[in-house]
């Protein structure tokens, strides 16, 4: 038996949901949670706005005589701006399962939650020692089905 | 790989948070849980709290980073006014688990 933790942005919770009834897995526990990866909550992305006010000034200095060329490229580099987020909502599933079936769930929550870009979230796949459904008092394999 | 799963009180996890990340620990969850420990609570006057808002980070690490971060957190959460304090009753707990596979959702690698 095998535990799998997957932390995933809130906004595909719905269609992830969909996707593992689909593939017969009933037992989804969600919980809200705040995180953040290994950039620390930070954020690089090109801010238009500077290379804007760069062009802007680089014309204004061409006219003024002060530069010669003010197509040359290193005029136009792209200011990078930094953003701070710092811990961001995401939903994390807890999943538990049996050992042949985890790599296909693995693969389902992967499938589901790519964009390509940072804070599409983990999966994590613990070991379960034991599991009792409460209603029953059945164990082990029998209280996943 | 472990988990490490630390209960601790909320108003110190901006402090446990920065003293992880001057050790180089950025990535984490947190999320806010209630419980209790086994004093079953706290009674103040006639009101008896039974369950007491806590916060909890969920740090996966390799085994190697493992015993460093649960020092930093355990002397950073623990409550006091000296290094050497014996802390109090509701600083909170630290689990340790294993995590047998890692995947960045991202890439779909193996970690």
């Amino acid at each position: 038996m095998k535990e799998i933790l997957a932390i995933i942005r809130n906004e595909r919770a719905e269609p992830t949901k969909d996707a593992i009834d689909s593939i017969g897995v009933k037992g989804v526990t969600f919980v809200n949670v705040t995180g953040r990866g290994r950039q620390g909550g930070t954020i690089r992305t090109p801010n238009p706005e500077g290379t804007l006010r760069r062009e802007v000034s680089i014309h204004l200095l061409h006219q003024r005589g002060l530069i010669d060329n003010p197509e040359d490229p290193r005029y136009h580099v792209p200011v990078e701006k930094e953003f701070e987020l710092g811990f961001l909502p995401k939903k994390m599933l807890m999943i538990v399962a049996d050992d042949d079936q985890v790599p296909m769930i693995v693969h389902t929550i992967t499938q589901i939650n790519r964009s390509g870009h940072q804070g599409d979230g983990r999966i994590f796949v613990c070991p379960i020692i034991d599991a009792i459904r409460i209603r029953t008092g059945e164990r082990g394999h029998k209280a996943l089905r | 790989m472990k988990l490490i799963r630390a209960i601790i009180r909320p108003e110190s996890t901006q402090r446990v948070i920065q003293a992880l990340e001057e050790n180089g620990i950025y990535a984490m969850t947190r999320m806010s849980v209630t419980g209790r420990g086994k004093e079953m609570g706290i009674t103040q006057g006639t009101v008896r709290y039974s369950e007491m808002p806590k916060e909890m980070l969920m740090i996966v690490l390799p085994d190697d980073a493992v015993s460093k971060a649960v020092i930093v957190i355990e002397i950073t959460a623990r409550t006091g006014t000296t290094k050497f304090s014996t802390g109090n009753v509701g600083d909170g707990k630290i689990f340790v688990t294993d995590v047998d596979e890692s995947y960045s959702i991202r890439t779909g690698e193996k970690q």
